[in-house]
């Protein structure tokens, strides 16, 4: 187990939340691997047009063309490495200016299972809800695609446990505290309820609705004489009503000109102790009022039969508007002072109650323009009261925070393996994060996980002065290994690719998914899957919409073909090149084949149905399908591989030479390439151990047959399968996986022997070029060893 | 002179009724009468259009050499026609009554 990096989060030598740099030594990488290239370029002109054994094609055109495949991976791999980033950042809790609890994006956590033991899922499970993340943003799903009863229970004990916790205990007590404060504020307002209501007839005898009609303003009459209080002088009164005959008939005559007789007209009367309003609503067009005020004629002639209705307006009230409100309608709004009688101090009181109770109504109105009623501000706030009860008891309902989801598996129906797990996650409805944290079910999460890499998806806005989210899709972070044996003898620390490749791909906005350890926007996944899902749309693939909308599963290495999709959409990536997580890596020879042979078989049948250069994936730049290609490239290695390794076995037993000049020739145009092609790579590969790097050469060659059977199987088109890498270790001695590296191993010893024999002999005629292949067939032989090794291992029994 | 006419319009005195009583006016001066007398004791409410078209009636009047008053004005109308001068250009009485008393004067 490793133990957590101890973080030092207060000092940081960056401003800002973010540094980006170039790595060390890269200046010198540069400069190193373009004379390196020139240098490889002349080797290999020299021995296209000098060297080609032409007696012997058979085996010296393949040994040219392999040359020619190296150079071209090495051009292209060096090319790649052009830009590699390193990339700081500061913890999610310790942004600058800290970003807002509101704004803190919700993490769902995937662990993807298939037949792991309980007990491993439960480790991660566990480990991802200890992550240093608010409570109430963070969920983790086991996706269990071997549907197991065991599995289940221990998804729920960890909820119930989980549940029980001080941290989700005291965000219960929260939402609890809350809940009841607003309940409180419910029961308050239920008891006002009521009271409003009787205030509220009493307000509605001030506001009147008639069907427009010719002759309705009869009953508008009617209903203004009712409402008259005692205190309003006669002459103002009846000014009134009469600038509300005009403006009634303004409404019917003019605004309704055009509509529907019977539509509706709204009438509201203000009656304040100085001053009259009278509101009247219709439904037309609206109109420019005050535009009209100021052409009004200064006097019209008495003899004029028409426009006297605006001047009257203008000389019987003080002020007049015309507006149109939110919903559409327009409204005339009148207003009249007055001096009230002295009635107003004695029987005028009630009245005058009335008016300050309109004159609170109309304050509430004139807040929430879209209200009509104090009944429906009452109902508003009684309502928002209840949501947002509502709410909080479905947040303390949905406090748990381990969920199992287990997908129907029906049977004829492609499934679409660890893609498809993950897409139903995505479509069943029960999770809703923003971003989606994928981990396979072995890769314990260390606390610090989302602090270091939820930042990434927020930029700084210096003109509104808060944070926006950005086009990042994804985070991807290191595949570390907890359980690798001494000297590692499958190859699986890849400080190399989770170090100097993967901060290149991020240089050239590639980073590589590589399916565990990562981040993801759900908006990106569903965006860009679901535009995939249409582009390549047929009836039959109707059904599977929920397994195939999101992570890619036209390929069974489904991780890289998402990233190529989203990079192809215009999305980017990260790459954050700290260990956060650490998993199982398999310790038997099997499941490494395994493994790799889907890595293998997936990349290039994304190649065969999605290559970097098709149509729909113009949206790449050319680095990155440089990116991609090269990835894809690197896999057709096996064939060319075969070809150096059986090249000097032919020389041993037959004498033939594929090359015309060994000697001083070969010396001057090979080794200076050779030699230069080492530094730059030792360059280029500086802080990784020896030992490490060395081993990872020795699977990139003792792994050629399996490279070789990946691409027949793919070219074949059989269907392949997604074969889950087992996490347990498979027993057992593997010596009958490799035949082909031991026949490779002994045929090259039995080549060196018979040739050390006919040296004593005296027989040997090309001593020199015998040691050069001698000197070849151990290097070979050294390689490939690492594969016997592995076949035999067996765990030393104290581990 | 015995040559007068009364009409008594009722209810809102707006466009239609205005170019109702209108109509009225034009027919009783083309039956000859030289003096009408609109009592609007049955009006409860005029508005700017009603007034337009007792202006347009009082056009029709003039051309005729005809007169034409009103009587029985409630309190709106009264601020109605003070407001747009109009009690200027009407002969308004009181009551019809008074009216008489004028006419036989």
């Amino acid at each position: 187990m490793i133990t957590p990096n101890p973080l030092v989060e207060d000092s940081y030598s960056f401003s800002g939340n973010l540094q980006i740099r170039l790595k060390e030594r890269t200046m010198l990488f540069r400069y190193l691997m373009i004379i390196n290239l020139i240098f490889g370029g002349w080797y290999l002109q020299w021995r296209i047009t000098n060297s080609i054994n032409f007696s012997v094609w058979w085996i010296s055109i393949p040994l040219l063309l392999a040359e020619i495949y190296c150079y071209l991976g090495g051009v292209m791999f060096y090319i790649g490495l052009w830009r590699p980033l390193v990339r700081e950042i500061r913890s999610l809790k310790f942004m600058r200016p800290p970003l807002p609890k509101e704004q803190i994006p919700k993490v769902d956590v995937f662990i993807t299972c298939y037949n792991e033991p309980v007990d491993m899922v439960e480790t991660t499970a566990k480990a991802a809800l200890k992550m240093d993340y608010p409570v109430s943003k963070l969920k983790v799903y086991v996706l269990d695609d071997g549907n197991s009863l065991a599995m289940r229970e221990m998804a729920q004990n960890l909820c119930l446990q989980d549940l029980q916790s001080p941290e989700l205990q005291a965000e219960a007590d929260l939402i609890n505290q809350k809940r009841s404060q607003l309940m409180a504020r419910l029961a308050q307002i239920q008891i006002l309820s009521p009271e409003i209501s009787k205030a509220q007839k009493i307000l509605d005898l001030f506001h009147l609705e008639v069907n427009g009609e010719a002759d309705s303003f009869a009953q508008v009459l009617i209903w203004f004489e009712e409402i008259k209080p005692i205190y309003v002088p006669l002459r103002t009164w009846l000014e009134c009503q009469t600038a509300l005959g005009e403006g009634f008939d303004n409404a019917l005559r003019h605004a309704h000109k055009d509509l529907p007789p019977k539509t509706a007209i709204t009438i509201d009367i203000l009656i304040l102790s100085q001053g009259i309003e009278i509101k009247i609503w219709d439904q037309g067009k609206s109109f420019d009022w005050q535009g009209k005020i100021k052409n009004l004629p200064a006097e019209i002639d008495v003899l004029e039969e028409h426009g006297r209705g605006m001047v009257m307006l203008q000389e019987l009230m003080d002020s007049s508007y015309y507006t149109t409100t939110p919903d559409q309608r327009n409204c005339l709004i009148l207003f009249k002072s007055y001096e009230a009688t002295a009635d107003i101090e004695t029987e005028g009181k009630v009245s005058q109650l009335t008016g300050y109770l309109q004159s609170f109504q109309e304050l509430i109105l004139q807040s929430y323009p879209h209200l009509s009623s104090l009944d429906d501000y009452l109902k508003q706030v009684q309502q928002s009261l209840e949501k947002e009860i509502y709410d909080l008891e479905i947040e303390l309902s949905n406090l748990g925070r381990a969920c199992y989801i287990a997908r129907p598996k029906p049977k004829g129906k492609p499934h679409h393996a660890k893609a498809g797990n993950i897409n139903y996650a995505i479509f069943s409805g029960e999770t809703n994060g923003d971003l989606i944290l994928t981990l396979d079910a072995d890769h314990i999460p260390q606390p610090q996980f989302l602090q270091r890499v939820v930042p990434y998806f927020f930029q700084y806005n210096i003109n509104t002065g808060k944070y926006d989210s950005n086009q990042i899709a994804f985070v991807q972070t290191p595949q570390a290994f907890y359980n690798l044996p001494p000297g590692d003898p499958f190859g699986h620390q890849a400080h190399l690719f989770y170090g100097l490749i993967q901060q290149s791909k991020d240089g050239m906005n590639s980073a590589f998914y590589t399916g565990t350890n990562a981040i993801l926007r759900r908006e990106a996944l569903v965006n860009v899957g679901l535009q995939n899902f249409s582009m390549d749309f047929n009836e039959d693939r109707l059904a599977e919409f929920d397994l195939v909308g999101g992570m890619s599963s036209n390929s069974i290495t489904e991780d890289m073909n998402t990233a190529m999709r989203l990079h192809a959409a215009g999305w980017k990536s990260v790459y954050h090149n700290e260990e956060l997580s650490a998993g199982l890596a398999p310790d038997d020879l099997i499941s490494t084949l395994q493994q790799r042979l889907r890595w293998a078989q997936g990349t290039i049948q994304v190649l065969l149905r999605e290559s970097p250069f098709s149509k729909n994936k113009e949206g790449l730049s050319f680095f990155q399908q440089l990116q991609y290609f090269q990835t894809m490239y690197s896999y057709f290695a096996g064939f060319f591989i075969l070809i150096f390794l059986i090249s000097p076995i032919i020389y041993f037993f037959t004498g033939i030479i594929p090359v015309n000049a060994y000697g001083n020739e070969f010396a001057i145009h090979f080794f200076p390439a050779f030699i230069l092609n080492r530094i730059t790579f030792t360059v280029a590969c500086w802080g990784i151990p020896a030992g490490e790097l060395w081993r990872s050469e020795q699977y990139a060659i003792g792994l050629f047959p399996l490279f070789i059977q990946a691409v027949i199987s793919v070219f074949s088109g059989k269907p392949l399968s997604f074969k889950v890498t087992p996490k347990q270790r498979q027993s057992g001695m593997f010596l009958g996986l490799i035949i082909p590296q031991l026949t490779i191993i002994i045929l090259t010893s039995l080549g060196i022997l018979w040739s050390l024999y006919r040296l004593l002999q005296g027989q040997l005629e090309n001593p020199g070029v015998t040691f050069l292949n001698i000197g070849w067939s151990i290097y070979n032989i050294s390689l490939l060893w690492v594969m016997v090794k592995a076949a035999t291992w067996q765990p030393s029994v104290n581990q | 002179m015995a040559n007068h006419k009364i009409l008594k319009p009722t209810g809102i005195f707006d466009t239609d009724n205005g170019t109702k009583l209108r109509q009225e006016i034009t027919n009783s001066i083309a039956e000859g009468f030289e003096t009408i007398l609109i009592d609007f004791t049955d009006v409860s409410f005029m508005n700017s259009s009603g007034l337009g078209a007792l202006v347009a009636s009082y056009k029709t009047v003039k051309t005729a050499k005809a007169n034409l008053s009103l009587c029985n004005l409630n309190d709106q109308l009264k601020i109605i026609f003070e407001l747009t001068k109009m009690d200027q250009i009407f002969k308004i009485f009181d009551n019809p009554e008074e009216f008489f008393k004028n006419i036989n004067n």
